[in-house]
This record gives structure tokens, C-alpha cells and sequence, in this order.
């Protein structure tokens, strides 16, 4: 049985990574993941018996960081911002998203539908498998990888990216 | 690094950009330390007490000391009172020391969507007491009958309530396959999921309670009544002295076994020589269980009474799932009579809740002659981590074919003020608690409500699923159903008792997000423009139908088709106040409402009511249409307030329900019921009378009245009866109404009379009123408050009538 602190130790860092993804702030981030990890430990009994106990803390987490990002209107706000950062970026790239600092990717990923936004924190943020990407979104591997496709998809086909890409190429 | 936009983007499971910046982005997150996780778990179950380690542990020393030396024992282990796990004085006044001068205001709670569990008794209450003796004020936990739909006294009147409430929310139930010559069982909220009525039909067989108590059970092939079986206990148990006997209201029944549910008060004696002493109640639920298998002979099998009052309760594959909230009327708070008396009951309750023991926290329940035994297990009870008051609402489950209580059970302390039960789930919404008192005075901004699910598996007691928040109040019990896997809840901005007929309307889905949490999936905010004040909801396959307005004649149509994309679709308005929805196959939903109109001139200017029925079409869900349009004057109906008053009968595609002549005097007396063919449109098939009972003579010789002074104390038509057993308490006369005239009276007019004998005034009985459309062994039946009536299955005639009185079953 995996042990509550190992557990913590494995997860923290990458979650908060995804959490902040998701919410922009670091430190809300954090207290949103010590909270999970809260429940978590209220529920070990329980969590402990789980086959990914991992799975339940992230899950939670991601639950809360994106219906805080919903609350605060994050979306809008990221959408803003990430106009601003696209504007003032220097620097041309055959990504769009690589003309963008890391502020701007994350705040292009905040603007993303949330359930594609969770999978794309997941995934770079924590840096996860599609397998535990699956495990915590409650989806099957194949659901997750179209996630993160259309996500993908998007960010690359942003009209904001798009347009700033392409006065990058013609700067006349 | 120059490409052209559009070349290949990154492949699938490579995106350098992204996987840089994430790992830039975990660089710089700092980890959370286990310990750090566990020192605010500790932080959060002990904050009140860790706070007074200053002042408040003086006061504690001082107050230990004091007992100390007062008593001369130690208050580490003297216990604070003789009863089985109460804590030591040491504990309660260390508890007492640590609490604030006021009670916590309850503008300032936070609600959140979480709960505990406690590994055993003593942990459970140890957080109860900490939790109540913040919250406890010096009127204890205020007037628990005001409680936004907190407990309710479980008189047919509420149970009609309760249940017609929820029904109204009632997620698209398929047409079941009924073949004709079957029976059709009660209308109810979800499919499978069959819900308490007083009259249940089975086979060939209409089992009812007739109000005095009995269980009637009525053979419908020769219309005769089998067996009437008292399900009250004997005279012993109640009725006596003040005592409220024990009334007995609704019923299940499956497989010859029936289950009744009623209830009991208990009334505290009086004391002697304290003329203040009040006649304090307290009421219990009762189950009693009955075997039917021999219908001409059943037998009481088991019968229990339970700490608290029903909410609720559902039958699913013999399984009865039961829900009931008990209050803490056993810590005997006390309350404040003059100001100056107010700190010092304060100081009292908190100490009442300080020495409380398990007991006084977990309900139980009681079999005859038997000790009383916990409803729940304390490991199975949840506390929200935010107090929502003080009700304990248990969900308990136990087989009906075994005929004895076999419960097994789940609490949470909130009360259910809101109560949906699916077929594997139940839904609780639970407040920040609130004073009553204090509710007009109080002001709060984002007042939020958590929703606490719970789930049902055969052979087990219901589980903990999660709880969510969700904003505003919920709506009465309207406002659940289930959209997919998720719970769909409506809710009012504001908090429940406040009256605002333009807030705005929320629907929020919430979903499982695996254990412990309700995730918020979706959400359509004001959904109604501001126009609030639902009257009435219904899921109708993948459409949420939302009646709104003051006079609820806005219907608005939510498209769930993909749950977790809802989205407000089209909206109608029509002509009628919607009462009820009843969701019909292709997208189809029958509406019954009412309107009214003004007819006559002058003196003669009278209100006309029509009962409105429309087939809406809502196939196209931002086009909904009335496709046809039924209706009749000078009627009321009940099924608004009472969906069990409806039956769909769907082989034949016919609605059918009572009526009610309001039209007096009315050319055409007499009470009705609607039979409606819903193919596509609506035709009316037969508008049945309900016929009186057939005239029998009087059942004790009339007694001439010649006398003009008590010809005038009689109505015109009524009779006076002599029946020559004295202790004879009632007559029952088909077409009339009977009571017994007091001894007094009798002396009065016939000295020495009242001993010989016992004097009935008979007046006659108003026209039968339908109370329910029953479709048994392939016959429709009208039940009334005084007859069982067979109708033509093909021309609803009348065929034959038997009289069935049932006391104070008015539907109206």
C-alpha cells in the first residue's frame, strides 16, 4: 500500500506545475493542491485502497483549479492577457505558439475549452502519461489523446497566434 | 527556424514548446510537504482549541481548580454525567473555556463542499460536541420547525408535499410496457423507483389505508373489502390522556408484503405541583410491516418506531430506502425568559452540548419490548466540514420481503431540505444554519447551498458519493433530476426564505469526480432572464422543461442532449399556470395548469376556473410548440400539488385524473375525472362521473325530531339516529357523514337517554371527489373519498360502486 507522504512527494510538484497551468497563479495553485492533499489524508483509509491514490488527489485538484479559473473568469482575463503577450513578443517561429513566452502559452492554454485546457496541464504541466491523464479526468486513453489533439489543434489555429505568426512572416 | 506558418505542426506525443515550458513551469513550482498537508488537517480539526491556549486555558485552570477543590475529585476523570460515554468534567469545561463570548455568525461561514468521517463514537461525538457548542445559542439550535424545509410532521398533508414536490422533477421515464389486464402501480417520479402512497393496487387487489388507522384491502373482481387490519398498536400505546394516537399515512407494497408508515408523539407527563411545566412532545416515524400473502388474513410481522420523521421513501426491487431526519430534541436546551437570562441559557446549552453523548446525536430506533438500537454506525456518519445545522438525516435501507427492520444505514448532520431519490441514487442540499430568528435580520452575499450525494447498491447501506456547492437556493424539492450520470440542480439566486419573484435561475450540473467531490461540469446562469420563481420542472428525454414567472405561465426548454454542454433553448408562453409536466414518448410533454376568467355581470360577476391541458412538443428544442389543447370550466384538480393524483395509462396513450366541480349552485353537479387520448394530440375520451354510493337504510333507527329548538341546531336534511349500543363511537351511512352527539346534549333534550344509548347526527355527505385514477386488472377505477367506482374500459361508464369511506382523503 502506498504510503500517504510518498505519495504527496511523488505528486505535489507536477500537479502544482498543472494547477497553475490552469488558474495562472502560483500560489493559489498551491493551496489548492494542499487542500486535495487535506482531503486526501481526512480520506486515506479510503484513498489508500485505491488502485491510483494519485489519480483522487489530482483529480480533485484539477476539479477545483478549474472551477476556480471558471469563477475568477480566468478564461477571460487569459484571452486578454494572452493578446497582450502576443503583441509585444519579439521573436519569429514555425510554431506560433513558440513566438509566445511561457506567460503566453500558459495563458493561450487558459483559453482553451477547460476539459482540453485540464488535459494540456496534465500533460506538459505534470508532465503525465496518457494513461494517468485517462485515470484522473475519468475519460478512456483514446478521449485523453483527443484532448490533447484538438488542443493542440487550437492553440496553433488561435486567430491571435495566427495573426501575430503572420506579421511575423510579413512584416510589411 | 524561419518555416512558413502552416508547416507540419509538432507530431502527437511531441510538442517541444509545450513540454519546455512545462518543464520550465515545474521548475519553478515548489512541492507540498506531507507534513505540512497533515499539521493543517490537525490545524483545521483543532483550530478552536489550539486558539485558547492563552486566556481561555486560565479560565480552564481556574474552573478545574475550583471543581477541584469544591469536590474534592479530579476533573481529568470525573465524568460529566453518569451516562455511557460522557466526557469528563475536565473535557467540557476545557471545551466551554475554548469557545467565543457570541455563537459564530453565521454571515461569516464559509460553506464548503466537504465532509468527515470519524473511526469511531468517541472522535464522531468529540467533533460534534466542539462543532454544536460553537454554533448552540441561548435558544438552542432555534425553532427546528422553521427550518428552510427541515423536518416535517409526517401527516398525510406533508407526505403529499414531499412527494409531489420531488415528483415534479422527474427524469424522462420511458413508457413501461403495461399490457392491458394488468395493473398499473402509483405515478411516480422516476421509473422503477416507486413511491409512497396511501393506496396502492396490485394484481386484482387495491390496498389502502382508510384513515382510521386500518389497512383495507379491497377485492376488485367482486368489489369487496378482504380484510380491514388495524396497523395502530393497541389503545395502550396512545389516545389516551392528551397523547396523539398514532396516525398511520402511506404505504408501499411488493410481493404480498406491505410496509406502512406513520407516526407516534410522545407527550411528557406532568409534573406534579409545577403548574409551568409545559406538555413537551416529541414524535417518532413508525414502520410497521405486514404479510399479505393471504389477503383475507394479513398479520402485523414486525413493527418499530424510529428516532425522527420521515422524508421520505422509495421502493426499488424490494428494497425500501428510507429517509428521515431527526432532530437534538433530547439535550433539553433550555430558552431565555427575560434578557438578563439570555448569557446564562447560553451558558447552559453549551454545556448541554459539551456533555452530549453519542446517543443524543445518533437516531435509533426501537422495536416493541426491545432496547433501542443506533440507526447508523458512528464510522458511518458524515459532518460537513461546514455546520449546516443540526439535523441528522439518515438514509437507511432494508428488504421489504423479510418483514422485519433490517436496517442498514448512512447520516449526514444536515438537514435534507431538499430530498431527490433516483434509482441508485439520493441528493440532499443542506445550508449554512441559519437562526430562524435571525434570517430577516441577517444579510448575505453569495448565499451558497451543498449538495450531498449518496448512492445505493443492492445488499449494502447507501455510500457517500460527494458533495458539491452550488450558488443561491435550491427550489423546494424541484429542484434535482439526473441529466446522464450527472445530478442537475436548480437553484434561485439568494437564500431560501427570502421572497423575490425576480432573482435569477440557475441550472448546475454536477458530476461525481470519482470520490469525495461534486464537480460543477456545467452550469446556464440566470436562465430564466431574471424572471425567477419556478413552479414547476421536468425532465423529458434530453430536456430539462422549467416553469417560470409570477404567474409560471413562461415555459423555458433546456437542451441537455449533451450533458455536459446544456444550453437554453426556446422558450413559450401559455395561456395557463403550470402545475404539473408529464413527460410523453417522442419529445412530448402533457402540461396541466389552470386559468381563470370572469363571467356574469354585477352582483352575479364570478371567477370561472378551467383546468388546461396542452401536448407540448419540444422535439425541437428551440422551436417547442403546443400541438393541441384540451380544456374544461368550473373545474379545479390536485395534480400540481400531487402528481400520485395523475395516471398515465400507456398501452392506451390515455391521461386521466380527477376533477373537481367548482361551480355552485352547478347545472351539472357532481365531481368528474378527465380521460385523454395523448396520440399525437389530445381527444377528450370520456369526462366519467363519479357516482354516490348506493343508498342503504339508516344502520340504527332515525329518531323523529319534533322538538323546534333542536329541529333549528339541525341542518334541513340532517337525521338523528338511536343505536342502542351506548358505547358505540361511530356509524358509518353511505351518502352520509355521522357523528355522535355528546351525552350532555342528549341529557339536555332526552333525560336518561344518554345512558341507554347512542344519538348519531347524520348530515349528508358532499359528492364523491375523485382522489385517484386506478387502472387495476385492466379496469379503471375512480377512488374517492367515499367509493371505489369500476368504469367501461372502453366508454369509462360506470359499471358497478362500493362504498369505501376513508377519512379526511379530500384531494383538494
Amino acid at each position: 500500500m502506498v504510503d500517504f507522504a510518498e505519495l504527496v512527494e511523488q505528486e505535489s510538484r507536477g500537479l502544482v506545475a498543472a494547477t497553475t497551468a490552469i488558474v495562472g497563479d502560483r500560489h493559489r495553485a498551491e493551496e489548492i493542491v494542499q487542500v486535495a492533499f487535506e482531503r486526501c489524508y481526512r480520506r486515506w483509509s479510503r484513498v489508500s485502497q485505491l488502485d491510483r491514490p494519485g489519480a483522487w488527489a489530482r483529480r480533485v485538484a484539477i476539479n477545483e483549479a478549474i472551477s476556480v479559473a471558471r469563477r475568477s473568469s480566468t478564461e477571460h482575463r487569459a484571452v486578454q492577457r494572452f493578446g497582450a503577450m502576443a503583441a509585444s513578443t519579439a521573436g519569429a517561429a514555425a510554431d506560433p505558439l513558440a513566438a509566445l513566452d511561457d506567460e503566453g502559452v500558459w495563458a493561450a492554454v487558459r483559453a482553451l475549452p477547460r476539459e482540453q485546457a485540464a488535459a494540456i496541464a496534465l500533460r506538459y504541466g505534470a508532465d503525465l502519461g496518457l494513461d494517468d491523464i485517462a485515470d484522473t479526468l475519468g475519460i478512456t486513453v483514446p478521449a485523453a489523446k483527443s484532448l490533447l489533439h484538438r488542443g493542440r489543434t487550437a492553440l496553433r489555429s488561435s486567430p491571435t497566434i495566427q495573426s501575430y505568426a503572420a506579421e511575423r512572416a510579413d512584416p510589411s | 527556424m524561419n518555416d512558413p506558418i502552416g508547416a507540419t505542426p509538432p507530431a502527437d506525443d511531441d510538442d517541444p514548446v509545450l513540454a519546455a515550458a512545462g518543464a520550465r513551469l515545474r521548475r519553478h513550482s515548489s512541492p507540498i510537504s506531507p507534513s505540512t498537508v497533515e499539521a493543517a488537517v490537525w490545524r483545521r480539526r483543532t483550530r478552536r482549541t489550539a486558539a485558547f491556549a492563552g486566556a481561555s486555558l486560565v479560565v480552564v485552570a481556574l474552573l478545574g481548580g475550583l471543581l477541584v477543590r469544591e469536590r474534592g475529585s479530579d476533573p481529568e476523570t470525573e465524568v460529566a454525567s453518569d451516562r455511557p460515554g460522557a466526557p469528563t468534567v475536565g473535557e467540557v469545561e476545557q471545551l466551554l473555556g475554548s469557545l467565543d463570548a457570541r455563537p459564530i455568525d453565521p454571515t461569516k461561514v464559509q460553506l464548503v463542499s466537504t465532509v468527515s468521517t470519524f473511526p469511531d463514537c468517541d472522535a464522531l461525538v468529540g467533533d460534534l460536541r466542539r462543532v454544536g457548542a460553537e454554533h448552540v445559542g441561548s435558544r438552542g439550535f432555534g425553532g427546528f420547525d422553521a427550518l428552510p424545509g427541515g423536518w416535517k410532521t409526517s401527516s398525510r398533508e406533508s407526505f403529499g408535499e414531499a412527494s409531489a414536490d420531488a415528483a415534479q422533477l422527474t427524469p424522462y421515464a420511458p413508457a413501461s410496457t403495461v399490457p392491458t389486464g394488468e395493473t398499473l402501480g402509483t405515478n411516480v417520479q422516476v421509473a422503477g423507483v416507486d413511491e409512497l402512497d396511501y393506496v396502492k393496487a396490485v394484481g386484482s387487489l387495491v390496498f389502502d389505508l382508510d384513515g382510521k388507522g386500518n389497512l383495507r384491502i379491497t377485492d376488485t373482481e367482486s368489489l369487496s373489502v378482504l380484510s380491514t387490519l388495524d396497523v395502530t398498536p393497541g389503545p395502550d400505546q396512545g389516545g389516551e390522556d392528551g397523547v396523539m394516537p398514532t396516525q398511520v399515512a402511506e404505504l408501499l407494497v411488493a410481493g404480498g408484503r406491505v410496509a406502512i408508515f406513520g407516526t407516534e408523539t410522545e407527550v411528557s407527563e406532568p409534573v406534579e405541583g409545577d403548574p409551568s411545566a409545559t406538555r413537551a412532545t416529541t414524535s417518532y416515524l413508525t414502520v410497521t410491516f405486514v404479510d399479505a400473502a393471504d389477503p383475507a388474513a394479513p398479520t402485523i410481522t414486525d413493527r418499530v418506531r424510529v428516532e425522527g420523521s420521515l422524508v421520505s421513501a422509495r421502493l426499488v426491487d424490494g428494497e425500501i430506502r428510507l429517509v428521515t431526519t431527526s432532530n437534538m430534541a433530547d439535550l433539553g436546551f433550555v430558552m431565555p425568559t427575560t434578557p438578563n437570562s439570555v448569557e446564562k441559557a447560553l451558558e447552559q446549552n453549551r454545556r448541554s452540548v459539551a456533555s452530549s453523548t453519542a446517543p443524543d446525536w445518533i437516531p435509533d430506533w426501537q422495536r416493541q419490548d426491545e432496547g433501542p438500537q443506533p440507526l447508523v454506525p458512528c464510522d458511518r456518519v458524515h459532518l460537513p466540514d461546514t455546520f449546516s445545522g443540526v439535523a441528522m438525516t439518515s438514509m437507511v435501507t432494508f428488504p421489504l420481503g423479510t418483514g422485519r427492520f433490517e436496517p442498514a444505514g448512512t447520516s449526514i448532520l444536515a438537514p435534507a431540505t431538499t430530498l431527490y431519490a433516483g434509482l441508485d441514487k439520493v441528493a440532499i442540499s443542506s445550508e449554512v444554519w441559519v437562526d430562524p430568528i435571525d434570517r430577516d435580520r441577517l444579510e448575505f452575499e453569495d448565499w451558497e447551498t451543498a449538495i450531498h450525494e449518496f448512492g445505493f447498491a443492492d445488499d449494502a447501506a447507501p455510500t457517500y458519493v460527494g458533495s458539491g456547492i452550488v450558488d443561491g437556493s435550491t427550489i423546494g424539492q424541484f429542484a434535482f433530476g439526473e441529466v446522464g450520470d450527472s445530478l442537475a440542480v436548480v437553484t434561485t439566486k439568494g437564500t431560501p426564505w427570502q421572497q423575490n419573484p425576480e432573482v435569477g435561475i440557475d441550472l448546475t450540473i454536477l458530476t461525481p469526480d470519482g470520490d469525495g467531490g461534486l464537480a460543477e461540469t456545467s452550469k446556464i446562469a440566470d436562465l430564466s432572464n431574471g424572471k425567477g420563481e419556478v413552479t414547476a420542472v421536468r425532465f423529458v428525454e434530453g430536456r430539462v422543461l422549467i416553469s417560470t414567472g409570477f404567474f409560471g405561465r413562461e415555459v423555458y426548454v433546456i437542451d441537455v442532449t449533451r450533458p455536459a454542454e446544456p444550453r437554453r433553448a426556446g422558450n413559450l408562453t401559455l395561456p395557463i399556470t403550470v402545475g404539473y409536466f408529464h413527460p410523453l414518448a417522442d419529445q412530448q410533454a402533457l402540461v396541466i395548469g389552470a386559468r381563470d376568467d370572469e363571467v356574469g355581470e354585477g352582483d352575479d360577476r364570478r371567477t370561472r376556473q378551467w383546468v388546461q391541458a396542452q401536448l407540448l412538443d419540444v422535439s425541437d428544442a428551440d422551436a417547442p410548440r403546443t400541438v393541441s389543447t384540451w380544456e374544461r370550466p368550473w373545474t379545479a384538480d390536485g395534480v400540481g400539488s400531487d402528481h400520485h393524483a395523475f395516471t398515465y395509462w400507456p398501452d392506451r396513450q390515455l391521461a386521466m385524473w380527477g376533477l373537481q366541480n367548482t361551480q355552485y349552485p352547478s347545472p351539472d353537479p357532481g365531481n368528474r375525472a378527465a380521460v385523454l387520448r395523448t396520440d399525437g394530440g389530445l381527444t377528450e375520451v370520456a369526462v366519467p362521473l363519479a357516482s354516490q354510493p348506493d343508498e342503504t337504510p339508516a344502520p340504527c333507527p332515525t329518531v323523529p325530531i319534533t322538538d323546534p329548538e333542536i329541529r333549528k341546531m339541525l341542518g334541513a336534511d340532517d337525521v338523528v339516529l338511536r343505536c342502542d349500543d351506548k358505547d358505540r363511537k361511530e356509524v358509518e351511512w353511505p351518502r352520509y357523514g355521522c357523528f355522535r352527539i355528546d351525552p350532555g346534549t342528549v341529557a339536555r333534550y332526552a333525560p336518561g337517554e344518554e345512558d341507554a344509548a347512542a344519538f348519531f347526527q347524520c348530515s349528508p355527505a358532499p359528492l364523491p371527489t375523485v382522489s385517484r385514477v386506478l387502472v387495476v386488472a385492466g379496469r379503471p377505477m375512480l377512488l374517492t373519498d367515499q367509493t371505489l367506482e369500476v368504469l367501461d374500459p372502453e366508454t369509462f361508464r360506470s359499471t358497478s360502486v362500493t362504498y369505501l369511506p376513508s377519512g379526511g382523503r379530500y384531494p383538494f
